[in-house]
């Protein structure tokens, strides 16, 4: 007998309906799979049968066939395995067909045939809303994940007796729901804030400005400075994460399942701090099966890179294309895929390899070559998209007890957010650029205007303390920052005084 | 008849009455008490007392309210030390104009007559600090006094670093003994009141007036064997103690620092002119019990050349020295916000007056001569 049954895969950042047919015939015991790779075949043969057995039913062994279409796209992960163990009991008789082609089922089983999380899980229940089914029946534990989906009916399951059940019309499930916008608000909170930053307020000066213009940023400082410190709170002083860009952001992490079964959505924004160690594929997304990289899950966030000249130099070169365009294209014989990668990046290294150069209580024990060598492997390309460096010093002992708190978070994200308003209004006719770190070489021109003090300053500057040229534009960009955080329509020298004060790497001061 | 306090109080109040007049006012009289019944007449013959002066005593003596005087003593829990008194210091009393009374918080010892002075500037680099707080202790620890002016900088240091090892010291001041100048020594004040001694020769709530200073530098260096100059611009008030210690016969003793510092021109052009260069506490110990050269002081005053600056600008860059200084540091001192400093910081730079070393530090660039 033939069975069918519907679930769903998911290829990039969208889901895409699979049939699931499970054919019983008589001959020798055999069970074969066509649609998931050979070692997936194996593991998911031994769960489904135990299931099965474990959970009661009456089996014996016959010839099985699981069709798994489009049979050409090849499938990833242990997902099917509740629909196929469904299958080959409607296809033994023992469940309603007529029922089973009405949901769209997900779920991984255990031997003993309770069923466990999945990945993906909010790109199926959007697609399942798509296809007006019935209801998806998914795993307990990404339940609240796909209630994210409003006017679909979410049906958790703990165990395929359960689910049995249910489609057999013995047992009734009721379907589940959330408030969304309350599970939303409920989670926006930070957990780390800057009050708890003791000093540093050059520092957080910076990443003020940073925060307001979505200035990339790279922190210098000895081990122990308090570099990793800041950039973690970085996120919360970003404007608010809206709903929209929390939903694509819960979109990227459903996919490789980082939505804990106690959350709906992700309400912060995301910082993701990989280490030096990663690969290009980890960090950029792709992959014999695709799944999105660092870069994409921390879209809308923040892409922390500690140890930046650690970094293999191929891995850093990828970087390039989504720090430019916002996504990250991954071409692949058949299709190109895309997933959105639209995030400040913050980076932070010591001053010199041991760590201590220009610290006043340890002393540097590297040579200016070393130093020059372990500089050199962050020049070029990936540089020139940072906008701004500054040196991190190390809080001395008595700042670090004194128990006067820094400004919150909350302070500091009200003065970013009306200086990001001013600048959506600025750009709000164009598609891109919504901030003043993605103004191209003509729109800053066109928005940077200097007042002629200021002009004259930023000229000495490039000539007396040795700037590149190049730190000419990213100044400018800077500097209409700081205006903004004073709601200035011109730029003043002072804001171009300040601005080059964020070019510490442009600076001689290193030898 | 025994001298009340009063009478010595009341002279040490009559305004146009220093040391100086008062000394000869008292070997011509004897006592205050007789000073404070002389006629007019009698006040004018007194070689060095003018009409004038006599006249200020005769309007003055009674008019001093000295019982608030004596009630705000009581009630400080301070005590008054006469120039009669046994316990007037030893050494103070030998130099040319002593002061008529001291008021004294904690307790003068004979033991202090082995005192060594050290005074500097009040912006003193890391080094200046950390040099004063190092020799400062290492010279209590051989039970030697140590005499300063409890200012912000190195008379600070000094002193912590003689309490720091349970050592003696002594702060003079230029004000009330009732009054703590600067206002944030209040914990090192009373401290020093209770485990050394504070003294001043000014009335109760006398304000820290600036002509005040240099008649309190006559009194550190008059404590004191010998003075150890520790950071001194020129036209410093340290560089004032040093011209008392000379006028008093005390030794001069000078640290060196750093060439392109501006303040440390005063301590090396001592330096120059014969005041042993001090490395380490051994060479000021090596000293005290022979006490010989004298030499003239006549630090030549250079001008420095100016640039224009804006008051800001101004502002910050009085802050800076020849060692470097965090950003976030010049912000707390200077009172500006962050990005203003920044700013501030950057124009000096673009001026010329300035330098930026790695670690967001800031310091001068030495003036051209
Ligand atoms: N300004 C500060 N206020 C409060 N705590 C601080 C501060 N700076 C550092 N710390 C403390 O020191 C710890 C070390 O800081 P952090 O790990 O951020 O340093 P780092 O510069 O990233 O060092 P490394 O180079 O070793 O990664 C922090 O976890 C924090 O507890
Ligand atoms: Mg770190
Ligand atoms: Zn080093």
């Amino acid at each position: 007998m033939l069975s069918i049954g519907l679930s769903s895969a998911v290829l990039g950042i969208e889901a895409y309906p699979v049939e699931v047919e499970v054919d019983i015939s008589s001959g020798l015991p055999h069970f074969s799979t066509v649609g998931l790779p050979d070692t997936a075949i194996k593991e998911s043969k031994n769960r489904v049968l135990a299931a099965i057995k474990n959970s009661g039913y009456e089996f014996s062994m016959k010839r099985i066939t699981v069709n798994l279409a489009p049979a050409a796209v090849k499938k990833e992960g242990a997902a099917f395995d509740l629909s196929i163990a469904l299958g080959i009991l409607a296809a033994n008789g023992q469940l309603s067909q007529d029922r089973l082609q009405k949901y769209i089922v997900l779920g991984e089983l255990s031997l003993d045939g309770s069923v466990r999380k999945v990945k993906g899980t909010l790109p199926i229940a959007l697609a399942a809303r798509e296809a007006g089914v019935d209801g998806l029946i998914i795993p307990e534990g990404n339940r609240k994940e796909a209630s994210v989906v409003k006017g679909l009916n979410v049906f958790p399951v703990r165990n395929l007796k359960e689910t049995v059940d249910f489609l057999n019309g013995r047992d009734e499930l009721s379907s589940f729901s959330i408030d969304l916008e309350e599970e939303f608000e409920d989670r926006r909170n930070y957990e780390t804030d800057f009050a708890d930053v003791k000093g540093q307020e050059y520092a957080k000066r910076a990443l003020e400005v940073a925060a307001s213009g979505g200035h990339n940023i790279l922190l210098i400082g000895p081990p122990g400075s308090g570099k990793t410190m800041l950039a973690k709170r970085l996120p919360s002083i970003l404007p608010t994460i809206t709903l929209d860009e929390a939903l694509e952001t819960t979109k990227i992490h459903s996919v490789i399942g980082l939505i804990s079964s106690r959350s709906a959505i992700v309400g912060t924004r995301p910082f993701r701090s990989p280490h030096h160690t990663i690969s290009d594929v980890a960090l950029i997304g792709g992959g014999s099966f695709p799944r999105p990289g660092e870069v994409s899950l921390a879209h809308n966030g923040v892409l922390f890179l500690d140890e930046f000249p650690e970094f293999h130099r191929n891995v850093l070169e990828v970087l390039r294309q989504p720090i430019e365009d916002g996504v990250v294209t991954i071409v692949r014989v058949s299709t190109a895929l895309t997933y959105p990668a639209k995030f400040m990046l913050a980076a932070a290294m010591n001053p010199c390899p041991c760590g201590f150069y220009g610290d006043s209580q340890r002393e540097c024990t590297c040579t200016p070559f070393q130093i020059q060598k372990y500089r050199a492997k962050i020049s070029g390309p990936l540089l020139d998209r940072i906008d701004m460096h500054i040196e991190v010093p190390p809080v001395k002992y008595q700042e670090l007890t004194v128990d006067t708190d820094g400004e919150s978070s909350l302070t500091i994200r009200t003065r970013v957010q009306r200086a990001r308003d001013i600048q959506k209004e600025r750009f709000k006719k164009f598609k891109s650029v919504y901030c003043n770190a993605h103004m191209e070489a003509k729109y800053i021109r066109k928005y940077c205007i200097l007042e002629k003090e200021a002009e004259k300053l930023l000229k000495d500057a490039i000539e007396r303390l040795g700037l590149s040229a190049r730190a000419y534009d990213r100044i400018l960009k800077v500097s209409r920052t700081i205006a903004d955080l004073e709601a200035k329509e011109e730029i003043s020298s002072h804001h171009i005084a300040e601005a080059i004060q964020y070019r510490s790497l442009d600076r001689n001061l290193w030898m | 008849m025994a001298d009340k306090i009063e009478h010595w109080l009341t002279l040490n109040m009559i305004p146009g009455i220093g040391a100086t007049r008062g000394q000869k006012l008292l070997e011509h009289f004897g006592s205050p008490q007789s000073i404070l019944e002389a006629n007019l007449n009698e006040l004018q013959h007194v070689a060095g007392i003018g009409e004038y002066t006599a006249r200020q005593i005769v309007s003055s003596r009674d008019k001093l309210d000295i019982e608030k005087e004596i009630s705000r003593i009581k009630k400080q829990k301070v005590s008054v030390v006469t120039f009669s008194d046994d316990n007037y210091p030893a050494n103070l009393k030998s130099i040319f104009d002593p002061p008529i009374v001291l008021y004294v918080k904690g307790k003068l010892l004979p033991e202090d007559r082995i005192a060594i002075a050290m005074v500097g500037t009040r912006r003193p680099t890391t080094y200046g600090k950390m040099v004063a707080e190092k020799l400062s202790k290492e010279l209590a620890e051989r039970e030697i006094s140590i005499v300063s002016g409890l200012a912000r900088g190195i008379d600070t240091s000094a002193h912590k670093g003689a309490l720091s090892c349970g050592g003696r010291t002594i702060a003079v001041l230029g004000c009330g003994i009732d009054i703590c100048y600067p206002p944030e020594n209040r914990a090192l004040f009373d401290e020093i009141g209770e485990r050394g001694v504070v003294v001043s020769e000014f009335p109760m709530g006398t304000r820290p007036e600036k002509m005040n200073f240099p008649m309190r530098n006559r009194i550190i260096s008059g404590l004191s064997l010998g003075v150890v100059i520790v950071e001194a611009g020129f036209r410093s008030g340290a560089l004032i103690t040093a011209g008392c210690a000379l006028e008093q016969g005390r030794e001069v003793f000078a640290v060196p620092g750093n060439i392109f510092n501006l303040g440390t021109k005063g301590s090396h052009s001592l330096i120059k002119q014969g005041a042993k260069l001090v490395e380490e506490c051994e060479d000021i110990i090596e000293e005290i019990r022979c006490l010989r050269d004298v030499l003239p002081v006549s630090p030549a005053i250079k001008s420095l050349r100016k640039v224009k600056l804006s008051s800001e600008e101004e502002r910050v860059y009085n802050l800076l020295s020849f060692e470097p200084i965090h950003i976030d540091l010049i912000s707390k001192q200077s009172g500006l916000v962050i990005n203003r400093t920044s700013s501030v910081l950057m124009n000096l730079e673009m001026k010329g007056k300035i330098r930026q070393v790695v670690g967001k530090m800031f310091l001068r660039v030495p003036e051209a001569q």
